[in-house]
């Protein structure tokens, strides 16, 4: 039974029709890769979140913060007022002056980023409050940042943290110790210290720490500004490069805040979440995006990488919530984190969430950026397995669709010409992600729009240099697509593993490319290549940009930031891998004459 | 060349003959790799053969050896035969020297004679007898030295009546006898015969009853006729007695629940009365002593009167410090405590008593003293000493009856029996635990052990009776629990089926998996060779 | 004296010793906590409770055998230093004075437990952490942490099997290494862990049933865990209300039958069958045989002082007799000895420096050219085939 079987699945290899099919294969993968999203957010293939990690016992102590310390709370806040506009350096002598004053050792680092033209300066203070009873062999981080993420200062969140310090101060039951960081800002100070933290810092920009405790376990980062009274709190839990922190983190300050303080949360800016399907599709297509470009998201964002799972808290809305409702929910987090005696592990790296209590983790949404990966590896091969074939006269043709492929006929492919041409457009790829990352900010938009216009003009020069230089064949062109799909099939591929949202973005824009053939026709190409100028990666960032409602400049000064400070990679993805392919695209769809 | 991707192998070479007949088509022609030489084929097969001989000649019995659990040989029949009481049938047999001097010889003998065929009568319990032998004459008086093999002398005096005493300070029993009592030549039996039968019998009564429930513990004898009232007395001794060590550690404890008294004569107390005792126990135990005294220790138990009930929990095992981890030896606890408290008999009025014994463990005295005292002299503790070294002898398992001499002698003889039954136990559980739990492996020095003590529990069981007995049965039970209790011995941990598989499968599969094609494919080719060879001979026969 | 009538007396005032209620003489207790990690705190408060219990009533620490593998009282996350607590109302400390733990830290292993139960120790152990029991011990085992289908797990890194339980049981059984054992056991799937016992004179119980979790009972808001399981926690209750002192008639059967189902939150299982008379015999052993420290005392009677003084003279005079014969010989001795030797002056020696390795030096070095020697001629010897 077996046997025949498999002879009669051997003898399918010779079936014609097993050539027709990859296409729709193709076409029915990327389908279903998509729908495949759209249906995460349903109950049936999403979960609840829950806490994995049994040390971390979240909400089991009672938190004693409130009383007298409020009027220590009021009192600093009148010190951070008092320093309001003033410049870095004044500042934290203040707060270093507040810190060595109950007892808590204090250093200084200072640091000077070149990005866009611009420089990023600033100078970080940090005390570190040793764990009576530990053994300094581990530290979490208390972040807060004096300006807030959009710009504000923020007020409240320093006064919290020097008020919970001292409060921290008078517990003995911490095991590891306690690091309060104030940088001037949130994107780049954290990232300075973060580095030099590990030693993994550039010394010409970053100066060492003069201090240093045990290894990270965990982070939070307090942003808020003003002293309102307010309802939920807003959980940031982005990473560089799309990385996460540990679900448990985000599961253990929801559950804290939600079930102890009562307070609820939210993430992704999603302040109305309703629970219905829309909010939900939402929440998750926001987290893809901030995912997909993988820049910083807020204080917190510089120590994921690191491995060290930190968020940011942003009290929001009008409530009756107050600094003190805050102070213990950091307070019962902190509680929480003491427990734990190695990093968090036992919970999900890789996940989406829908809600704040809604996730899929990777092994329910990989298989759709997968999908989208392997579509373009069917069409490499199919289109291989073509170009592998013996030309057929037009008269033939009719015949030998019935007959059974002769195999033995397979031609000698010539793979110079299709090589070359892969290789030098990913190439040429480096020269954008060298401009871009090195020219100065103001003249950014200017040289967007320049390249932009060489880009859509690239391939109609390469094309015709080609036909009149090399007359290449049918087979050549089948080759180069197949070459340039199947770059495109393995990038995408690994690159969903690291960064899923990027994989998804970038495959899900470039699918037309496996679908355009070289036609005869003259104005069909000349239709196809203007679609395909549509898709182009320098059209996606206008459009993004006027969607955002922001300046492509700005777009463009937060990239070259994000690559020459942060080290985040999407650059890398845009112009070497995707750009080049769609130029190779576009170079087949125009040029080619047929043998 | 590229060879053509979807083109199937094996008929390379048929489609290549094909391919070279039939005329050639437009597109360029295939060529198809030259055909294998046979050297090669052959340095093929060789080297598929030599992995598979590395493997088979080198890689198992390596992998067999080291996998194996070294297991001693152990004389399994031989163990379980002593622990069931086939090798040896324990028989005491308790040499008694007649000294008859002022009797002629032969009416000597003839009274010997008849007195062991007496006893022979008597006794119904075949593991214990007497043997009566007489001593040569000798002219000097009595407190010459005894004869070293015989447990008992009986001196035969002639006197007004017919009275047995034990010699109170050596092995020795005296009989008088009125010179008319004595038994003619030729008589088959006499009085005092039957009364030197009698004596000595009771006499070691209880030396007998004790041995024989012993050795009613151990499968093939049976305790000999023993009225259930003695084997309940018996039964309390066993559970009284602590089991033998060659080394007692003794603790003389002073507790007091005041502040007086602070100091105490102990040292010249345990000089006079307990060094004695001591001393003559020296050919059977050894002794360590160690005193201490605590203040402020307050018993479990506050009631003026106490009750038996309240005894058991008189001693504050939480906080008195009594149980030290000197040596390896076992402690003795002697305990005094300073106090008013009595003990009352609820049954019978006017009885008190003021110490008493926990069986295993020690022995407890309440001595009363007034509050001021703040030292105890030696005087006062003579008569606490004095219950001690007699319940020492209790804890040990002296038998109660006799003198002082002959009850050792007698504690000698008993544990000999008892080490020795100890010892086959051991052994037997050996031979058991071996065999049933196949996994845990054996060292040699286990061997070593078990035949060193089967050695001695040979040497043991043919000079039970003798004072070499016992030194030998202490080896074979030493090496008997030293070979059971090795510390390698630890059973392996319970390893399923599953995990087996689990960790030879990553390592042995990737390593299998081309040895095994390879080999097929060999075999596959000197099948196909052998058959295109046979189709040869048939085309070049039917040609 | 009439030394017939004399043995039948003192065997006769033997008789008036009271009859042992059960045929054991001493008790032991073995409490293995096997979980570590401040989140684990209830399994050694657990542990601590009975240990606090079968000390109350009357073990002494000698004959305890404490194995605690995490030291929750000096976990820096301890709000309160030095101390366990088994209840959130913090009455009572289970650990601060008065404890003796024989097994601590990364000694508590599988490897050891099972050494502890066969006594397969090595010479340097000391006695107080080994298992000394005889064939007249009763011995309480309690042991609590994370356990599942037939499986115990040790300190987060390894796991006891029932089957390997069952075998070391069997050990002591040949080795009459107890009278009688009461198995307690307070994990998940807790009666799976007996239910492969084969040795007699064993009675066993278990928290849950297999697929059953056993629960916490509360949790402590200040120490921020929780402080005991259900199971141990109305055993205690039991314990500690019902069995007040070594004089408690309340036996294993009342012990078992108040345990509330709908309080535990798991089934809670018994195990009989192993024990000769089976349900009844079992259930109608006394508390205190397990968790006290019964000794039948024998009280002295007053007559016996003669006796003692009899045998204080008959030892003087051996020891007399013994003493004047080893005198004779010491005179026999010393006859036929020879004078000490004059002491000499000693030597001063001064020796020369050695080298730290010396020992086969040109061996080695012989060894190695050989070897040397060896590879080179071979990689010539090949060369040579090749060409």
């Amino acid at each position: 039974m077996t046997i025949s079987l498999s002879a009669s699945a051997l003898s399918l290899r010779r079936d014609p029709r097993m050539l027709k099919a990859p296409p729709y294969l193709s076409f029915a993968c990327i389908l279903i890769g998509l729908i495949w999203l759209l249906v995460l957010p349903l109950d049936e293939y999403s979960r609840r979140t829950y806490i994995s990690e049994n040390a971390l016992l979240p909400g089991q102590v009672h938190t004693y913060f409130g009383g007298s310390e409020q009027h220590v709370f009021r009192a600093y806040k009148e010190e951070v007022a008092a320093l309001s506009g003033k410049d870095t350096h004044e500042i934290n002598n203040s707060i270093e002056e507040i810190l060595k004053g109950f007892g808590v050792k204090v250093g200084r680092q200072s640091y000077t980023y070149g990005a866009a033209g611009g420089a990023h300066s600033g100078e970080n203070v940090y005390g570190i409050l040793q764990a009576p009873r530990g053994d300094a062999t581990e530290a979490i981080v208390l972040v807060c940042p004096w300006k807030t993420i959009d710009g504000s200062e923020n007020r409240v969140g320093v006064a919290l943290s020097l008020t919970l310090a001292r409060y921290f101060k008078r517990w003995s039951l911490w095991s590891k110790d306690i690091i309060l960081l104030f940088p001037p800002e949130p994107k780049v100070g954290t990232q300075a210290w973060v580095d030099a933290y590990h030693d993994a810092h550039d010394p010409r920009h970053v100066s060492p720490l003069p201090l240093k405790s045990g290894a990270l376990q965990g982070a939070l980062a307090i942003d808020y500004p003003s002293d309102h009274h307010f309802s939920t709190l807003h959980i940031i839990y982005d990473g560089v490069n799309g990385q996460l922190p540990n679900l448990d983190l985000i599961n253990a300050v929801g559950w804290i805040a939600g079930n102890q303080m009562g307070i609820p949360s939210f993430i992704q800016g999603q302040y109305a979440h309703q629970n219905s399907y829309q909010d939900r599709l939402k929440t998750m297509f926001r987290g893809m995006l901030s995912q997909g470009l993988g820049n910083v998201a807020g204080a917190h964002s510089s120590f994921i990488p690191y491995h060290v799972d930190a968020v940011t808290l942003q009290p929001w809305g009008m409530g009756h919530q107050d600094e003190m409702a805050m102070g213990r929910v950091i307070e019962g987090s902190f509680r929480s984190l003491n427990n734990l005696l190695e990093h968090l592990h036992q919970s999900f790296f890789f996940y989406l969430l829908m809600s704040r209590d809604r996730f899929v983790s990777i092994g329910t949404y990989l298989p759709s950026a997968m999908l989208l990966a392997a579509n373009f590896t069917i069409m490499a091969i199919f289109l291989w397995v073509k170009s592998g074939q013996a030309p057929e006269s037009e008269g033939d043709k009719s015949k030998e669709k019935t007959t059974a492929l002769d195999t033995s006929n397979t031609v000698e492919r010539d793979m110079l010409l299709p090589a070359a041409i892969v290789a030098g457009s990913h190439a040429l790829g480096m020269i954008p992600l060298f401009i871009f990352n090195r020219l100065p900010g103001d003249v950014l938009p200017h040289a967007f729009a320049i390249f932009s216009g060489i880009s859509i003009v690239l391939p109609l020069i390469v094309s015709h240099l080609l036909t009149s230089f090399y007359k290449p064949t049918v087979q050549q062109s089948q080759l180069t697509k197949s070459f340039s799909l199947l770059v495109l099939g393995l990038s995408l591929s690994t690159l969903a593993t690291l960064n899923f949202s990027l994989s998804f973005i970038i495959g899900l824009l470039a699918t037309p490319l496996s679908f355009v053939q070289p036609t005869k026709s003259q104005p069909l190409r000349w239709g196809f290549a203007a679609l395909l100028s549509l898709i182009a990666p320098p059209t996606i960032a206008y459009t993004a940009a006027m969607a955002a409602g922001a300046d492509v400049g700005d777009l463009l000064r937060d990239a070259s930031f994000g690559w020459n400070v942060l080290g985040v990679y999407t650059p890398v993805a845009i112009w070497g891998v995707w750009w080049p392919a769609w130029t190779v695209g576009t170079v087949n769809v125009l040029g080619f004459a047929a043998a | 060349m590229a060879p053509p991707p979807s083109g199937p192998t094996q008929e390379d070479t048929a489609s290549s003959a094909a391919a070279s007949e039939s005329p050639a088509p437009a597109a360029p022609a295939i060529k198809a790799p030259p055909p294998e030489t046979p050297t090669a084929i052959r340095r093929r097969s060789y080297i598929v053969l030599s992995f598979w001989l590395l493997v088979v000649f080198l890689g198992l019995p390596f992998w067999w050896k080291t996998t194996t659990i070294y297991r001693a040989d152990l004389p399994l029949d031989r163990m379980l035969e002593w622990a069931d009481g086939k090798a040896c049938r324990p028989a005491i047999p308790i040499q008694i020297a007649v000294h008859a001097d002022s009797l002629q010889e032969e009416e000597a003998n003839h009274l010997v004679r008849l007195a062991q065929h007496a006893i022979d009568d008597l006794n119904d319990f075949s593991g214990h007898h007497l043997r009566l032998q007489l001593a040569p004459r000798q002219d000097r008086p009595r407190e010459s030295e005894q004869n070293p093999n015989s447990a008992l002398s009986i001196h035969l005096k002639p006197g007004d009546a017919t009275t047995a005493a034990l010699d109170p300070y050596r092995a020795a029993l005296d009989i008088t006898y009125p010179l008319n009592s004595v038994p003619p030549l030729h008589s088959a039996s006499s009085m005092l015969t039957t009364y030197i039968a009698t004596e000595l019998r009771s006499t070691f009564a209880e030396e007998q009853s004790i041995v024989s429930y012993l050795l009613s513990s151990s499968p093939t004898s049976k305790p000999a006729g023993l009225s259930p009232a003695v084997v309940e007395a018996l039964e309390k001794r066993a559970t009284r007695a602590l089991r033998y060590a060659p080394t007692y550690h003794l603790t003389f404890s002073l507790f007091t629940d005041g502040p007086a008294p602070t100091t105490w004569d102990i040292d010249t107390a345990i000089n006079e009365y307990m060094k004695p005792l001591l001393d003559v126990l020296g050919p059977i135990h050894n002794f360590t002593i160690d005193t201490q005294v605590q203040l402020y220790a307050t018993p479990g138990v506050q009631s003026q009167t106490l009750t038996k009930d309240d005894l058991a929990s008189f001693i504050n095992a939480a906080e008195w410090p009594l149980s030290p981890s000197i040596g390896g030896a076992p402690t003795i606890n002697f305990l005094t405590f300073i106090g008013n408290q009595t003990i009352g008999f609820p049954d019978s009025e006017g009885q008190t008593s003021q110490s008493w014994m926990i069986p295993q463990w020690g022995t407890v005295y309440l001595l009363s003293q007034p509050d001021t005292n703040s030292h105890v002299t030696k005087d006062a503790l003579r008569q606490p000493m004095l219950t001690f070294g007699g319940h020492l002898l209790t804890l040990l398992g002296t038998p109660q009856s006799g003198s002082l001499p002959l009850r050792l002698s007698s504690l000698s003889r008993i544990r000999s029996a008892d080490l020795l039954l100890r010892a086959s136990d051991a052994l037997g559980s050996l031979a058991r635990l071996s065999r049933s739990l196949p996994s845990i492996a054996i060292p040699r020095n286990v061997a070593d052990g078990v035949a060193k003590s089967i050695r001695h529990l040979e040497e043991a069981c043919a000079g039970l009776g003798s004072s070499e007995a016992l030194y030998h049965a202490r080896i074979a039970e030493e090496e008997a629990e030293r070979a059971f209790f090795e510390k390698s011995m630890v059973g392996q941990l319970y390893f399923p089926d599953e995990h087996k598989i689990a960790v030879y499968l990553p390592l042995l599969g990737p390593v299998t998996v081309p040895l095994v094609m390879g080999a097929i494919k060999e075999i596959k080719r000197l099948l196909q060779a052998r058959k295109q060879r046979a189709q040869e001979a048939k085309d070049k026969k039917s040609q | 004296m009439l030394f017939p009538i004399r043995l039948l007396a003192v065997l006769a005032t033997s008789l008036f010793l009271p009859l042992a209620s059960a045929e054991h003489t001493n008790n032991w207790a073995v409490l293995v906590g096997t979980s570590r990690f401040w989140f684990n705190y209830r399994h050694l408060s657990n542990v601590l409770s009975m240990y606090r219990t079968v000390k109350r009533l009357g073990i002494p620490d000698s004959q305890i055998i404490l194995m605690l593998p995490d030291d929750m009282a000096c976990n820096p996350r301890n709000a309160f230093p030095g101390t366990v607590y088994s209840n959130s109302n913090r009455a009572m400390d289970l650990y601060g004075d008065n404890i003796e733990v024989d097994y601590r830290g990364y000694e508590v292993t599988v490897e050891n437990f099972i050494r502890l139960l066969t006594d397969r120790v090595g010479d340097e152990m000391p006695r107080s952490k080994r298992l000394l029991t005889d064939d007249k011990s009763n011995i309480l085992i309690y042991m609590t942490g994370h356990g599942g289908n037939e499986f115990l797990k040790f300190q987060d890194a390894e796991e006891i099997g029932a089957w390997d339980l069952a075998d070391a049981f069997q050990q002591m059984w040949e080795k009459k290494r107890y009278h009688e054992i009461l198995f307690m056991i307070d994990t998940c799937q807790a009666n799976t862990m007996f239910s492969r016992l084969y040795s007699p004179n064993i009675i066993a119980t278990g928290s849950s049933e297999l697929d059953q979790s056993s629960y916490s009972h509360h949790a402590d808001n200040d120490v921020g865990v929780a402080v005991i399981d259900r199971y141990t926690y109305y055993n205690l209750e039991f314990l500690e209300n019902q069995v007040k002192d070594l004089s408690s008639q309340k036996t294993v059967g009342d012990l078992f039958d108040s345990y509330d189902i709908s309080k535990i939150h798991s089934n809670p299982g018994m195990r009989y069958d192993l024990f000769p008379g089976g349900a009844d015999v079992a259930r109608s052993r006394l508390i205190t045989d397990f968790f006290g420290n019964i000794q039948n005392v024998e009280v002295d009677q007053k007559e016996n002082g003669a006796l003692e003084e009899e045998l204080l003279e008959l030892g003087r005079t051996i020891a007399m007799l013994r003493q004047k014969e080893a005198d004779e010989l010491n005179q026999y001795n010393n006859a036929t000895s020879v004078p000490a030797s004059q002491p000499t002056e000693p030597v001063k020696h001064i020796r020369g420096a050695t080298a730290l390795t010396e020992d086969n030096w040109w061996t080695k070095k012989v060894v190695g050219a050989t070897a040397l020697a060896g590879c080179v001629g071979l990689w010539a010897l090949g060369s040579f085939l090749e060409t």
